[in-house]
Order: C-alpha cells, then structure tokens, then sequence
C-alpha cells in the first residue's frame, strides 16, 4: 500500500549509504595557505617517513551546540565555555535539542495517531548506528503557534593549538575522514487520488537545508565541503524536486592528509575543524493514512513533510575516522624568482607571494 | 488541541537546557556604553594579529590553479585569473580598487575566471569572483588574533566590525544558456565556534520555452543562513552594515582567539559558444565589496556589573 513512500526513503537511504564503496585517500598540499610560504612535497617520501604523533604538543578545545526555533541562543557542551583544553583529542559531546510530536493520541475514533518523526524539530550531536553524527532535522514546521518556520542548527567545533615542540622546523599534516553528508527528504503524502490507491503529495512552501566542514590553520581554510538543499517559496516544483549543489571537496567516503605547513621550532598555530548543519522548512500540511477497520488495531498514519541534513563525525575510538595531527621533515623549500631587480636587503618573511598551479 | 500540544511541547523544550553560549547582538544600549571611558577598546592593529588572503580559479579542461598570501600585522592581497582566450585585462590584486576596464570580456576571453583576496592591515576586506563561461573561482580573506582580556577583574567583552556591501551579479545567455551558482560567506570565529555568521547563495532557474523549444531563465534565487543582510532576488546588493556583538563576560586576562573570514564562490555550468558572429557566455559575478574607509575591527572590555 506505502510502496511508494518506501521506495523513495530506499532510495535515498541506498544513495546515502554507499557502504561497499572503498574509501579513496586524498593528499593536499595546503603549505601556502598555511604559513604563506609554499614547500614541495613528495607524498611518496611522506608515506616512508614515520609520523611524530602530536600529542602533548596539542591542545583540543571543543564545543558542540543545538538550536531549534524558537530558541534565541544555541545549547551547548561540555558546559563552562570555553571549556579546558585537553591533550587528546576528545570526541564530540553529546547535546540535542528537539521537540517531540505527540505520542499516545488518538482519534475521535479512538484510533492512534502515529508520526513518521518522533520530532517535529531536532538539532543534536549524539551517536547513531555508524558511531557519531550532526544533525538538524524539521518535521512539519509552519504549523507551529508562531506560524514561524522550523528551523534546526547544530554545529561542532574543534580549536586545537598546536606547538612545534622541536629544535627544528617541522611539517604539519592533519588528516581526517571526510564527515559524510546525511540528507533526508521525506514528502508529505498519502494514499488516495481518483483510484483511491496512489501517493499524492503536499508541497512543501519552504525549505532549505545545508552542511558544511571548514578546516582552518590560523584563521584560512585549507580545506572545505559543503552542501546545499533549497526549494524556494517561489518554487512550483515537486515535492522532491528543488536545488542540490556541493561546494568544495569531496565527502564521500574520502580520506584527506593535508600538509598546511612547516613551522618553525616553538611556534604556535591553530588549527580548527568545524562542522555545520542547518535545516529550515515550512510545511504545514500533512498527509494521513487510516488504516482499515478490519486491522486489528487500526492506527491513523501521519506523513508530514521531513528535512534532514547532518554530517558524520570523527571518531576517537575509531583509527580511520579520527581527526589526527602529526608532524614530519620531508617537505623542500621552493626557490622562486622574484620579479624585478634583486633586493639586496633581506625580504620579509611575513609578505612573501606564492602561486601554487 | 494540536496548536496546545505544540505549546506545551515548545516550553518544555526551551526549559529543558537552559545553559546557552554567551554570543549576541549588543544591544543600542550596550552599543553606545561602549563610548564610555571605563570602557578598554582595542583596535585590531592593536593585537599580534595575522592576515591571510587566498584565490582558486579553473577553466575548462584545466587543473585549478591557485595563489596564497599570509603576513603578520600587514596586509595580504591577492589576484588571479585563468584565461581561455586573449590576455589578462588586470593583473593587480586589490588596492587599488578593481575598475569596469579590468574584467575579462567574453568576446575576447571566452570561457575565463578572475579572482581577487584582500585583507588589509586594517582589517578592510575584498573578496570577489568573476566568472564567465564554464569556469569557476573562489576567494578567501580573513583576519585573526589572539585577544587577551584587558583590564582586572570580571570583563564584558564585546567585538565591532564592519561588513561592506555585498554584490550579486550575472549574465543569462539564451544562445548558450548556463546555470550558476554563487555564494558568500562570512564568519566570526570565537576559539573556531560560528559565534555570527551569514550565508547568501544566489542561483538560477531554468525552463524550456514550449514556443522556441530553447532554454530560458525562469529566476534567479538568493537565499541566507544565518544574518540576513537583507539579500533577495531583488536585492542583490545589500549596504555595509556594522555589526556589534557580545561575547561573554570573562576574567581579564583570558585568552580569546578570534577570526573573522570572508568568502566568496562561483560556478557556472556551460560553456561559451557562438551566436552569430560574436563568442557569448554566461557570467556570475559575486564580490564583498572595497572600502578603504572601513573602521578598524574593534574589541571592547568593560567591567561586568
């Protein structure tokens, strides 16, 4: 009877869940937007060199956060901002905001009314199935007593100040699995029509929904992923259909090592990691199926319009998804030529101008 | 009863977690307290602050190229362009301002990108990407410092700054129609946490003409997360707004360390062609804009009642 809707949400769980798909690793030299001084590097001679694990010399601040409408402030933990740093990287703390569609109500029939979400709007970092995750979800929003949209934000954000705690200049990588985007779309339908037995649907007025990941050495990103869902109000599409672009690098199942850079004995740097989701959508129509009488305990089947979008996150207790800093010595100087006549005095160190092609 | 139930359900929410980030906007009140002279203000060239500027462009069938620029308590600036045709119109990085004569021209340069990055000494910033043809570009600048909380002790903190005009633009072809995609981002950075962002995207849509059988614009779409700017489809350009917030009340002397990064993307999906006698494309253009006269960002610390 539901093959429809089921299809859809088999569709997109399918899409989102790609588990066969062996993960590819990426190398970036980001040394130039690291520090402004560009180094050649050669990934072979890197991957024969053992890594200096960062250890002590890597200081993590976290703080995840969650927001529904219609908070004025965004939730957050571990509770004390800004929280102590910590020495070893911490997983992300749990936090969720949400609030919950009615449980246990019945009809004038006496029949239970169930929702396709137990939400109408959640914003959390917790644990699901593959371990931690991001998520900002809206159920059926517009309908609220503000007559506002619903809307979802949750965000983590790592702050870690690392120190090259050698005697010399060292090369920095970070690597990380790339958090996956989570999308869910779920229209809001029912069973019916003129043969009584086809989905038809409620537009949506409103939605949008995005994610994003920035990586940052001293304030630049040295890498970046985003996506993007809108269906503006303007919009005559279908339910499913709207506006999907990414930006940046690929998320999907990647695995990144980033060099952002050689520092120099005792020098200090930030490197943050954050990761985003918000979620708005204004959907006040809901789609109900009722089931027969001759069910045992016939229920009323609620199908409101549900957006999600989220991120998975990394791991501490998983190798292969941890957020990991080392240092190494295997990156050259690059010579460049300057245009013009040659100085005779020495160039400042903190204006040089480099081209990576 | 549904109306009542989501009430109630909307109450227990809110109470459930009460503790909150400090971030806020200030207040008039708090705003104009700041010109008080119990009040500690510290302009951004007053901090050990870096600058960082970065630009990515690519054209068809290229790898994307890029340039990077960092410099301590000095201004970083950047320009680049990847051309498919005909010579770089401009090859100056901002200031000084970019002028009409220095965008490439489709006729001549066909499917080309140009980028600018600028973060000034100041803490003045200029992101923009010009693109036309299947090509696309982004840039990035920002300024970021460790501030220590002046003064003794518990201190309100709070943080001034000034985003420029941001500008939307773009071209529609109907003899090589293209979609596009364009946004703008900027975020302030407490310890890396979002604590004020905004977001624009502006993108187009396309339909087929049942008369011509051709492709046409339908709209072009600008959507925010975040601040709103007060960018929509017909307000592609928004006015320099200062932005004031509170960030909490702080011991003096705690370390916070801030940034605040502007950014900018462009894409367009087809390529140039022919039509008639002349090489045509599609653009998007996308900018926040130059202004040499923008106040310094500026971090205040006065005593906590």
């Amino acid at each position: 009877m539901f093959t429809s809707r089921g299809l859809m949400l088999l569709v997109l769980l399918g899409a989102m869940a790609n588990v066969n798909a062996a993960p590819t690793h990426h190398h970036i030299n980001a040394s130039a937007i690291g520090t402004g001084v560009a180094r050649g590097l050669n990934w072979e001679d890197e991957s024969l060199q053992s890594p200096v694990w960062c250890g002590s010399a890597c200081s993590y601040l976290q703080v995840s956060t969650a927001k529904i409408a219609p908070d004025i402030g965004s939730t957050y933990k571990p509770l004390g901002w800004p929280g102590p740093f910590s020495t070893i990287f911490p997983d992300p703390a749990v936090v969720e905001r949400s609030i919950p569609t009615p449980q246990g109500t019945v009809d004038s029939s006496g029949r239970e009314i169930v929702h396709d979400s137990t939400f109408y709007e959640r914003a959390a970092v917790d644990v699901n199935r593959a371990g931690m995750s991001l998520t900002a979800k809206v159920y059926q929003s517009g309908n609220q007593p503000t007559g506002q949209n619903g809307t979802a934000a949750a965000v983590l954000a790592y702050h870690t100040r690392v120190q090259n705690q050698s005697s010399g200049g060292r090369d920095f990588f970070v690597r990380f699995t790339a958090p996956k985007s989570l999308k869910s779309l779920s229209a809001a339908d029912y069973i019916g029509g003129p043969s009584g037995n086809q989905p038809m649907y409620y537009t949506q007025k409103y939605a949008k929904a995005r994610s994003s990941v920035d990586v940052l050495v001293n304030g630049m990103p040295v890498w970046s992923t985003a996506s993007n869902y809108f269906f503006p109000e303007e919009f005559t599409g279908g339910p499913y259909e709207g506006f999907r672009n990414n930006w940046g690098s690929a998320s999907d199942d990647d695995i990144y090592t980033v060099f952002v850079g050689r520092f120099a004995s005792g020098a200090i740097f930030n490197l943050d990691f954050i990761v985003r989701a918000d979620s708005v959508a204004r959907a006040p129509q809901c789609g109900k199926d009722t089931e027969p009488a001759t069910y045992p305990n016939p229920r009323v089947l609620m199908h409101c319009f549900l957006l999600g979008e989220g991120r998975d996150l990394p791991d501490a207790s998983n190798a292969q998804q941890r957020f990991e800093i080392y240092s190494k010595t295997v990156s050259t100087a690059i010579y460049q030529l300057l245009p013009g006549v040659i100085p005779i005095s020495s160039i400042s160190s903190k204006s040089i101008s480099i081209e990576a092609h | 009863m549904r109306t009542l139930l989501l009430l109630v359900a909307a109450c227990a929410a809110v109470h459930a977690n009460a503790a909150e980030l400090p971030f806020r906007l200030a207040t008039s009140g708090e705003v104009t307290s700041l010109a008080q002279p119990s009040v500690i203000a510290t302009p951004l060239n007053q901090t050990d602050f870096m600058t960082g500027a970065h630009v990515t462009v690519k054209k068809p069938s290229s790898n994307t190229t890029s340039k990077a620029q960092r410099a301590n308590q000095a201004t970083s600036a950047v320009y680049k362009a990847a051309i498919s045709a005909g010579t770089d119109p401009n090859p100056h990085p901002v200031p000084p301002a970019v002028q009409p004569g220095d965008f490439v021209y489709y006729e001549d340069n066909h499917d080309s990108v140009q980028a600018w990055a600028t973060m000034s000494e100041l803490g003045q910033p200029f992101v923009m990407v010009y693109a036309d043809g299947q090509t696309q570009g982004s840039a990035t600048a920002s300024w970021s410092t460790r501030y220590l909380v002046p003064g003794s002790g518990n201190r309100d903190v709070y943080v001034q700054f000034k985003i420029p005009a941001v500008n939307f633009g773009g071209r529609f072809e109907d003899a090589h129609p293209s979609l596009t995609w364009a946004r703008m981002r900027t975020d302030f950075l407490v310890n890396a946490y979002p604590a004020w962002s905004t977001e624009t995207t502006r993108f187009n849509e396309t339909w087929i003409d049942p008369d011509t059988n051709r492709l046409r614009e339908k709209a072009v779409h600008l959507e925010t997360f975040g601040f709103d700017l007060g960018l929509d489809a017909d307000h592609t350009t928004s006015t320099a707004r200062t932005i004031t917030l509170k960030l909490g009340t702080y011991p003096a002397g705690k370390p916070l360390d801030l940034t605040l990064l502007f950014q900018v993307e462009g894409k367009l999906e087809s390529e140039c062609g022919p039509d008639g006698g002349e090489i045509v494309c599609g653009n998007i253009a996308v900018k926040v804009s130059w202004d040499p006269t923008l106040p310094q960002p500026t971090f205040y610390s006065k005593p906590a009642p």
